[in-house]
Protein backbone atom coordinates (compact mmCIF):
# COMPACT_ATOMS: atom_id res chain seq x y z
CA UNK A 1 0.00 0.00 0.00
CA UNK A 2 1.34 3.61 -0.85
CA UNK A 3 1.95 6.10 1.59
CA UNK A 4 0.33 9.72 1.16
CA UNK A 5 3.12 11.43 2.44
CA UNK A 6 5.74 9.44 0.81
CA UNK A 7 3.22 10.19 -2.87
CA UNK A 8 3.56 13.70 -1.98
CA UNK A 9 7.26 14.15 -1.74
CA UNK A 10 8.17 12.58 -5.44
CA UNK A 11 8.78 15.14 -7.31
CA UNK A 12 6.59 16.66 -10.18
CA UNK A 13 8.59 19.06 -11.79
CA UNK A 14 11.33 17.04 -14.27
CA UNK A 15 14.46 18.40 -16.05
CA UNK A 16 13.23 15.88 -19.09
CA UNK A 17 9.77 17.71 -19.56
CA UNK A 18 9.34 21.72 -18.88
CA UNK A 19 7.20 22.41 -15.96
CA UNK A 20 3.95 24.32 -17.13
CA UNK A 21 3.79 27.57 -18.74
CA UNK A 22 1.43 30.23 -17.93
CA UNK A 23 -1.10 30.72 -20.62
CA UNK A 24 -1.82 33.59 -22.82
CA UNK A 25 -3.66 36.19 -20.88
CA UNK A 26 -7.40 35.62 -21.04
CA UNK A 27 -7.17 39.62 -22.28
CA UNK A 28 -4.66 38.32 -25.50
CA UNK A 29 -6.91 34.99 -26.33
CA UNK A 30 -10.68 37.39 -26.35
CA UNK A 31 -8.36 40.19 -28.61
CA UNK A 32 -7.15 36.88 -30.65
CA UNK A 33 -10.49 35.51 -30.94
CA UNK A 34 -12.94 38.92 -32.01
CA UNK A 35 -10.60 40.07 -34.44
CA UNK A 36 -9.71 36.32 -35.86
CA UNK A 37 -12.90 34.85 -35.80
CA UNK A 38 -13.42 31.13 -34.14
CA UNK A 39 -10.01 29.59 -36.27
CA UNK A 40 -7.84 31.91 -34.55
CA UNK A 41 -9.72 31.65 -31.07
CA UNK A 42 -9.31 27.39 -32.01
CA UNK A 43 -5.47 28.38 -32.65
CA UNK A 44 -4.61 30.19 -29.81
CA UNK A 45 -6.91 28.39 -27.05
CA UNK A 46 -5.23 25.40 -28.50
CA UNK A 47 -1.85 26.56 -27.82
CA UNK A 48 -2.67 27.44 -24.14
CA UNK A 49 -3.40 23.90 -24.07
CA UNK A 50 -0.19 22.75 -25.31
CA UNK A 51 1.58 25.30 -22.50
CA UNK A 52 -0.50 23.47 -20.05
CA UNK A 53 -0.08 19.98 -21.32
CA UNK A 54 -3.66 19.25 -21.48
CA UNK A 55 -3.51 18.93 -25.49
CA UNK A 56 -5.29 15.65 -25.80
CA UNK A 57 -7.94 16.38 -23.57
CA UNK A 58 -8.82 19.69 -24.50
CA UNK A 59 -8.56 19.68 -28.33
CA UNK A 60 -11.75 17.44 -28.71
CA UNK A 61 -13.74 19.81 -26.93
CA UNK A 62 -12.14 22.84 -28.50
CA UNK A 63 -13.19 20.79 -31.86
CA UNK A 64 -16.34 20.43 -31.28
CA UNK A 65 -16.98 23.94 -29.68
CA UNK A 66 -15.58 25.08 -33.52
CA UNK A 67 -17.34 22.76 -35.56
CA UNK A 68 -20.81 23.69 -34.21
CA UNK A 69 -19.87 27.51 -34.29
CA UNK A 70 -19.03 26.65 -38.11
CA UNK A 71 -22.08 24.86 -38.61
CA UNK A 72 -24.46 27.89 -37.01
CA UNK A 73 -22.02 30.35 -38.77
CA UNK A 74 -22.36 28.04 -42.23
CA UNK A 75 -26.56 27.79 -41.63
CA UNK A 76 -26.70 31.53 -40.51
CA UNK A 77 -24.65 32.59 -44.16
CA UNK A 78 -27.33 29.98 -45.53
CA UNK A 79 -30.28 31.60 -44.76
CA UNK A 80 -29.58 35.58 -44.57
CA UNK A 81 -31.56 37.37 -42.04
CA UNK A 82 -30.56 40.88 -44.04
CA UNK A 83 -28.19 42.18 -47.14
CA UNK A 84 -26.14 43.23 -45.28
CA UNK A 85 -22.45 42.92 -46.06
CA UNK A 86 -21.70 42.89 -42.51
CA UNK A 87 -22.88 40.02 -41.08
CA UNK A 88 -20.09 37.69 -42.04
CA UNK A 89 -17.89 39.63 -40.00
CA UNK A 90 -20.33 39.57 -37.08
CA UNK A 91 -20.75 36.18 -36.95
CA UNK A 92 -16.77 36.04 -37.49
CA UNK A 93 -16.58 38.27 -34.47
CA UNK A 94 -19.63 36.49 -32.46
CA UNK A 95 -18.20 32.75 -33.02
CA UNK A 96 -14.84 33.74 -32.06
CA UNK A 97 -15.71 34.94 -29.01
CA UNK A 98 -18.07 31.33 -28.35
CA UNK A 99 -14.84 29.64 -28.87
CA UNK A 100 -12.82 31.54 -26.04
CA UNK A 101 -15.47 31.30 -23.89
CA UNK A 102 -15.19 27.53 -24.33
CA UNK A 103 -11.55 27.85 -23.81
CA UNK A 104 -12.07 29.77 -20.87
CA UNK A 105 -14.16 27.71 -19.29
CA UNK A 106 -11.44 24.55 -20.01
CA UNK A 107 -8.87 26.95 -18.79
CA UNK A 108 -10.22 28.85 -15.95
CA UNK A 109 -8.66 27.37 -12.89
CA UNK A 110 -5.34 27.63 -14.50
CA UNK A 111 -5.82 31.27 -15.76
CA UNK A 112 -6.81 32.84 -12.22
CA UNK A 113 -3.91 30.50 -10.47
CA UNK A 114 -1.38 32.43 -12.98
CA UNK A 115 -3.38 35.78 -12.01
CA UNK A 116 -2.82 34.85 -8.11
CA UNK A 117 0.54 33.35 -8.34
CA UNK A 118 1.75 36.67 -10.03
CA UNK A 119 3.23 34.50 -13.17
CA UNK A 120 4.55 36.24 -15.97
CA UNK A 121 2.67 35.81 -18.70
CA UNK A 122 3.55 35.01 -22.71
CA UNK A 123 3.99 38.22 -24.75
CA UNK A 124 0.51 38.01 -26.46
CA UNK A 125 1.01 40.15 -29.47
CA UNK A 126 3.26 37.35 -31.81
CA UNK A 127 1.15 34.79 -31.19
CA UNK A 128 -2.09 37.18 -31.35
CA UNK A 129 -1.59 38.92 -34.61
CA UNK A 130 -0.05 35.56 -36.01
CA UNK A 131 -3.70 33.69 -34.81
CA UNK A 132 -5.73 36.68 -36.43
CA UNK A 133 -3.82 36.90 -39.71
CA UNK A 134 -4.23 32.91 -40.24
CA UNK A 135 -7.62 33.32 -38.90
CA UNK A 136 -9.06 35.33 -41.03
CA UNK A 137 -7.46 33.97 -44.05
CA UNK A 138 -9.07 30.67 -43.39
CA UNK A 139 -12.28 32.59 -42.31
CA UNK A 140 -12.36 34.23 -45.36
CA UNK A 141 -11.94 31.18 -47.35
CA UNK A 142 -14.70 29.47 -45.19
CA UNK A 143 -17.26 32.27 -46.03
CA UNK A 144 -16.46 31.91 -49.74
CA UNK A 145 -17.11 28.34 -49.96
CA UNK A 146 -20.91 29.16 -48.05
CA UNK A 147 -22.29 31.92 -50.31
CA UNK B 1 30.24 34.53 30.07
CA UNK B 2 31.03 37.29 27.89
CA UNK B 3 29.26 36.80 24.50
CA UNK B 4 32.02 36.62 21.50
CA UNK B 5 32.63 38.96 19.12
CA UNK B 6 30.35 37.06 16.29
CA UNK B 7 27.26 36.87 18.44
CA UNK B 8 27.57 40.48 19.37
CA UNK B 9 27.53 40.98 15.74
CA UNK B 10 24.64 39.05 15.10
CA UNK B 11 22.44 40.70 17.64
CA UNK B 12 23.20 43.99 16.71
CA UNK B 13 22.64 42.92 13.05
CA UNK B 14 19.41 41.63 14.03
CA UNK B 15 18.01 44.89 15.62
CA UNK B 16 19.38 46.41 12.24
CA UNK B 17 17.40 44.38 10.47
CA UNK B 18 14.25 44.93 12.76
CA UNK B 19 14.67 48.44 12.34
CA UNK B 20 14.60 48.29 8.38
CA UNK B 21 18.24 49.06 8.00
CA UNK B 22 19.53 45.92 5.72
CA UNK B 23 22.34 48.15 4.42
CA UNK B 24 23.70 49.13 8.01
CA UNK B 25 23.58 45.53 9.00
CA UNK B 26 25.60 43.89 5.99
CA UNK B 27 28.33 46.50 6.74
CA UNK B 28 28.23 45.30 10.13
CA UNK B 29 28.64 41.80 8.68
CA UNK B 30 31.34 42.79 6.46
CA UNK B 31 33.73 44.15 9.19
CA UNK B 32 33.08 41.09 10.98
CA UNK B 33 33.44 38.85 8.28
CA UNK B 34 36.56 40.14 7.40
CA UNK B 35 38.12 39.09 10.80
CA UNK B 36 36.29 36.07 11.06
CA UNK B 37 35.70 34.94 7.59
CA UNK B 38 34.97 30.81 7.83
CA UNK B 39 31.92 32.23 10.35
CA UNK B 40 29.11 29.49 9.34
CA UNK B 41 26.59 31.70 11.59
CA UNK B 42 27.89 35.50 10.30
CA UNK B 43 27.95 33.73 6.88
CA UNK B 44 24.57 32.74 6.79
CA UNK B 45 23.24 36.05 8.19
CA UNK B 46 25.16 37.48 5.13
CA UNK B 47 23.37 35.91 2.39
CA UNK B 48 19.94 36.34 4.26
CA UNK B 49 20.80 39.99 4.67
CA UNK B 50 22.02 40.35 0.79
CA UNK B 51 18.47 38.23 -0.41
CA UNK B 52 16.46 41.04 1.95
CA UNK B 53 18.91 43.42 -0.64
CA UNK B 54 17.56 41.73 -3.64
CA UNK B 55 20.95 40.71 -4.47
CA UNK B 56 20.77 37.46 -5.36
CA UNK B 57 23.83 36.87 -7.21
CA UNK B 58 25.94 37.52 -4.26
CA UNK B 59 23.69 36.14 -1.66
CA UNK B 60 23.69 32.69 -3.66
CA UNK B 61 27.75 32.92 -3.65
CA UNK B 62 27.28 32.97 0.17
CA UNK B 63 25.28 30.32 0.76
CA UNK B 64 27.50 27.80 -1.41
CA UNK B 65 30.14 28.59 0.56
CA UNK B 66 28.44 27.94 3.79
CA UNK B 67 26.90 24.74 2.12
CA UNK B 68 30.74 23.79 1.48
CA UNK B 69 31.41 24.66 5.27
CA UNK B 70 28.12 22.97 6.43
CA UNK B 71 26.24 21.18 4.05
CA UNK B 72 23.48 20.11 5.99
CA UNK B 73 22.73 23.37 7.28
CA UNK B 74 19.01 23.79 6.94
CA UNK B 75 18.70 27.64 7.15
CA UNK B 76 21.20 27.70 3.85
CA UNK B 77 19.00 25.17 2.21
CA UNK B 78 16.00 26.95 2.95
CA UNK B 79 17.55 30.32 1.80
CA UNK B 80 19.08 28.40 -1.56
CA UNK B 81 15.00 27.02 -2.43
CA UNK B 82 14.43 30.73 -2.01
CA UNK B 83 17.03 32.01 -4.23
CA UNK B 84 16.34 29.50 -7.04
CA UNK B 85 12.61 30.35 -6.92
CA UNK B 86 13.36 33.69 -7.54
CA UNK B 87 15.65 32.85 -10.61
CA UNK B 88 13.01 30.65 -11.93
CA UNK B 89 14.41 27.43 -11.45
CA UNK B 90 11.95 25.73 -10.83
CA UNK B 91 13.48 22.14 -10.97
CA UNK B 92 16.49 22.40 -9.26
CA UNK B 93 14.31 24.56 -6.40
CA UNK B 94 12.12 21.36 -5.96
CA UNK B 95 14.74 18.87 -5.46
CA UNK B 96 16.39 21.24 -2.78
CA UNK B 97 13.00 21.30 -0.47
CA UNK B 98 12.25 17.91 -1.04
CA UNK B 99 15.55 17.12 0.55
CA UNK B 100 14.83 19.82 3.25
CA UNK B 101 11.96 17.95 3.53
CA UNK B 102 12.97 14.37 3.70
CA UNK B 103 15.50 15.09 6.79
CA UNK B 104 12.58 17.64 8.80
CA UNK B 105 9.60 15.57 7.42
CA UNK B 106 7.80 17.55 9.90
CA UNK B 107 8.47 21.17 9.49
CA UNK B 108 4.98 22.85 8.01
CA UNK B 109 7.04 26.14 6.35
CA UNK B 110 8.69 23.60 4.23
CA UNK B 111 5.24 21.85 3.29
CA UNK B 112 4.29 25.42 2.90
CA UNK B 113 6.93 26.39 0.71
CA UNK B 114 6.93 23.90 -1.18
CA UNK B 115 3.09 24.04 -1.84
CA UNK B 116 4.07 27.85 -3.07
CA UNK B 117 6.08 26.36 -5.92
CA UNK B 118 3.64 24.18 -7.00
CA UNK B 119 1.51 27.09 -7.18
CA UNK B 120 3.66 28.86 -8.91
CA UNK B 121 3.82 25.97 -11.31
CA UNK B 122 0.55 25.67 -11.68
CA UNK B 123 -0.23 22.37 -9.92
CA UNK B 124 -2.69 23.56 -7.70
CA UNK B 125 -4.29 19.87 -6.74
CA UNK B 126 -0.84 19.04 -5.23
CA UNK B 127 0.06 22.83 -3.79
CA UNK B 128 -3.75 22.03 -1.66
CA UNK B 129 -2.38 18.84 -0.47
CA UNK B 130 1.00 19.82 0.66
CA UNK B 131 -0.67 22.85 2.16
CA UNK B 132 -3.39 20.32 3.92
CA UNK B 133 -0.41 17.93 4.79
CA UNK B 134 2.03 21.19 6.64
CA UNK B 135 -1.46 22.11 8.76
CA UNK B 136 -1.88 18.65 9.80
CA UNK B 137 1.59 19.13 12.24
CA UNK B 138 1.02 23.05 12.40
CA UNK B 139 -2.46 23.92 12.13
CA UNK B 140 -1.19 27.99 12.54
CA UNK B 141 0.92 27.84 9.70
CA UNK B 142 0.49 31.10 8.14
CA UNK B 143 2.77 29.72 4.60
CA UNK B 144 0.21 26.65 4.18
CA UNK B 145 -2.65 28.82 5.61
CA UNK B 146 -1.76 31.16 2.92
CA UNK B 147 -1.38 28.38 0.44
CA UNK B 148 -4.97 26.81 1.54
CA UNK B 149 -6.69 30.43 0.77
CA UNK B 150 -4.80 31.30 -2.53
CA UNK B 151 -6.77 27.32 -3.56
CA UNK B 152 -9.94 28.42 -2.48
CA UNK B 153 -9.74 31.48 -4.05
CA UNK B 154 -8.58 30.11 -7.43
CA UNK B 155 -11.31 27.02 -7.00
CA UNK B 156 -14.27 28.65 -5.55
CA UNK B 157 -16.88 31.25 -7.31
CA UNK B 158 -16.91 34.85 -6.28
CA UNK B 159 -18.52 35.47 -2.56
CA UNK B 160 -17.92 31.80 -1.21
CA UNK B 161 -16.03 31.96 2.36
CA UNK B 162 -12.50 30.94 2.42
CA UNK B 163 -12.34 29.08 5.87
CA UNK B 164 -8.03 29.29 5.41
CA UNK B 165 -8.60 32.79 5.03
CA UNK B 166 -10.65 32.96 8.46
CA UNK B 167 -8.12 31.09 9.90
CA UNK B 168 -5.72 33.29 8.49
CA UNK B 169 -7.15 36.57 10.20
CA UNK B 170 -7.90 35.29 13.50
CA UNK B 171 -3.81 34.26 13.98
CA UNK B 172 -1.96 36.35 11.78
CA UNK B 173 -4.17 39.38 11.45
CA UNK B 174 -1.51 42.01 10.84
CA UNK B 175 0.75 39.57 8.49
CA UNK B 176 1.09 41.79 5.38
CA UNK B 177 0.67 38.55 3.47
CA UNK B 178 -2.91 37.94 5.46
CA UNK B 179 -3.81 41.61 4.21
CA UNK B 180 -3.06 41.46 0.72
CA UNK B 181 -5.09 38.27 0.30
CA UNK B 182 -8.02 39.56 2.33
CA UNK B 183 -7.74 42.41 -0.33
CA UNK B 184 -7.85 39.97 -3.55
CA UNK B 185 -10.72 38.40 -1.57
CA UNK B 186 -12.77 41.50 -1.33
CA UNK B 187 -12.14 42.01 -5.06
CA UNK B 188 -13.14 38.59 -6.14
CA UNK B 189 -16.56 39.60 -3.95
CA UNK B 190 -17.06 42.27 -5.75
CA UNK B 191 -16.26 45.20 -2.82
CA UNK B 192 -13.92 47.08 -5.09
CA UNK B 193 -14.34 50.02 -2.66
CA UNK B 194 -13.22 48.28 0.70
CA UNK B 195 -10.64 46.48 -1.29
CA UNK B 196 -9.36 49.86 -2.56
CA UNK B 197 -9.57 51.16 0.93
CA UNK B 198 -7.39 48.56 2.41
CA UNK B 199 -4.90 48.71 -0.20
CA UNK B 200 -4.52 52.62 0.29
CA UNK B 201 -4.14 51.94 3.83
CA UNK B 202 -1.18 49.24 3.67
CA UNK B 203 0.28 51.48 1.26
CA UNK B 204 0.04 54.32 3.83
CA UNK B 205 2.11 51.61 6.44
CA UNK B 206 4.50 50.18 3.80
CA UNK B 207 5.40 53.50 1.48
CA UNK B 208 8.29 51.73 -0.05
CA UNK B 209 6.77 48.53 -0.57
CA UNK B 210 6.25 48.65 -4.85
CA UNK B 211 3.98 45.72 -5.17
CA UNK B 212 1.53 47.54 -2.54
CA UNK B 213 1.82 51.15 -4.62
CA UNK B 214 1.24 48.97 -8.07
CA UNK B 215 -1.99 47.30 -6.47
CA UNK B 216 -3.59 50.08 -4.82
CA UNK B 217 -2.96 52.39 -8.28
CA UNK B 218 -4.58 50.02 -10.21
CA UNK B 219 -7.64 50.19 -7.80
CA UNK B 220 -7.33 53.95 -9.25
CA UNK B 221 -7.52 52.78 -12.89
CA UNK B 222 -10.57 50.39 -12.40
Amino acid sequence: MSNPREDLLQPSLSVDQTPLAAPYSTGATLFTGLFGGPFAAFGIVGLNALRLKRLARDVPVLIAALAAVIAVIWWLLQNPISDSRALPRLYSRIGGVAVVGAGYLLHRQQQRNADLANLQRPNGWVAGVAFVIAGSVLYGVFVYLAL
Amino acid sequence: MEPSSAEETLRQVELLLDRNRPRDARLLLKTALATDPENVDLLLKSAWTDYLLDEEDSAIATVKRVSTLEPEEPSARLLYFELLLGKNQPVEAERVILELLRDYPEHSHYYGRYAHLMLKTLNLGKARQLADEGLRYDSESDECLAVKTVCDLIERPAGATSQSLQQLLARHPESLRTLLLVIVALEERGDIKAAERLSRELVQANPSNEALVEMAHAFRIK
